[in-house]
């Protein structure tokens, strides 16, 4: 993906990283997709994307959001947060919230880790993906 | 015949019925004694809930001597028990005693507080409007509502405590935003149940601070809570026992 900030371009690679075929399939899409709208709200943003007529899809189709992943900055002091939505099989939105506290204009010394800590609960994102 | 008991109370009971010490010569009225030869209590008069001035009345300035007895009108006023300022009206011991704690007021008082309060926010919206002329004050009035309604950062830094709230307020409708204002956290249904996104955010809050306490959460967190019916997922950070909610979604 060409148009992505920075900070979304660290925030999808945290998101998709791990071993896993739905994982691979997903980090494909977003090496494919287009930011199609970007919003900022004043406490976070909404970016969407579009996909290119034929991308591969997660088989079955599963609506789900992926947001394992938490961030820190040296100008956010209660941090901030991530969430990927995963509609009919394909990535559609990233979301980045701060908690009561105004978006900045730029973060600054950004560092994220995972819920679970420094190593992704893989089985946990397995788990969310292939949920029947 | 010679009651004594009678003789001891007229020389004893003196000034409004109050009990005199012989020796200083001062009336007991429980929780103050009054000098009544000066017109005056001999400690200021306190109270059970913390104001800058206890029973202050803006509009009355004898309100604000803490020293005076019945605001200096000892003709249309009496003061059972030292701090109970009755308007002329009767009261026993154990309503002034609730009275002096701040359990009861009096309807003139309760209309002073009510001038009072109207009389501060006057003063701040004067302040904040001299810095911010375009502002009308119905917005300043929603803002403010808001900002007392939800947590949050004060994010515009201007004079005065009215643009501080508003600050805050104009941080608050942009978190309102960010939750309600956006198709993808499906929470439509919950604004339409609540009639508001602000009242639907104040349902989401109660209930998600009632989760974190029960599981005594801390730091960041996803729960899901239910309001309304509604299962909806809460993402947030607990700071020093106080829930900061990011973003919902159901």
């Amino acid at each position: 993906m060409s148009n992505l900030t920075s900070l979304e371009n660290q925030v999808l690679q945290k998101l998709l990283q791990g071993d896993d075929e739905a994982l691979g399939v997903l980090r494909d899409q977003a090496s494919h997709a287009e930011v199609s709208s970007r919003e900022a709200t004043g406490v976070g943003f909404f970016t969407k994307f579009s996909l290119p007529p034929g991308a591969p899809r997660l088989a079955g189709r599963p609506t789900f959001k992926l947001g394992d992943v938490n961030g820190k900055a040296d100008n956010l002091k209660r941090g901030l947060g991530f969430l990927l939505y995963v509609d009919d099989g394909a990535i559609s939105t990233l979301e980045g919230y701060t908690y009561d506290e105004p978006w900045p204009d730029e973060v600054l010394g950004l560092t994220l880790t995972y819920s679970a800590g420094d190593n992704r609960d893989l089985s946990w994102a397995k788990g969310l993906i292939h949920k029947k | 015949m010679y009651d004594a008991a009678a003789e001891h109370a007229s020389l004893t009971h003196k000034f409004t019925g109050k009990e005199r010490d012989y020796e200083s010569g001062l009336d007991n009225f429980g929780a103050r004694y009054n000098a009544s030869s000066m017109g005056r209590f001999m400690t200021p008069d306190w109270s059970a809930k913390p104001q800058g001035v206890p029973y202050a009345v803006l509009d009355d300035p004898q309100s604000l001597n803490l020293y005076a007895y019945v605001r200096n009108n000892p003709l249309t006023r009496t003061d059972p028990n030292g701090h109970c300022d009755v308007e002329g009206q009767h009261h026993s011991f154990f309503w002034c005693v609730a009275h002096s704690a701040g359990i009861i007021q009096t309807q003139k008082e309760k209309e002073a507080e009510k001038l009072n309060q109207q009389k501060r926010e006057q003063a701040s919206w004067e302040r904040f409007h001299a810095s911010h002329p375009n502002w009308s004050y119905a917005q300043y009035r929603l803002f403010v509502a808001m900002a007392t309604m939800l947590p949050g950062p004060m994010e515009m830094s201007v004079a005065g405590e009215g643009a501080e709230a508003l600050g805050g307020a104009a941080a608050n409708a942009n978190k309102l935003f960010h939750i309600f204002g956006k198709t993808e956290p499906n929470l439509e249904g919950l604004i339409a149940k609540f009639g508001s996104q602000e009242e639907a955010y104040k349902a989401l809050l109660q209930a998600t601070e009632a989760v974190v306490k029960q599981d005594g959460v801390t730091g960041v967190f996803e729960k899901t809570v239910q309001v309304a019916g509604e299962s909806i997922t809460v993402r947030g950070n607990v700071i020093d026992g106080v829930v900061h909610i990011g973003t919902a979604f159901k």
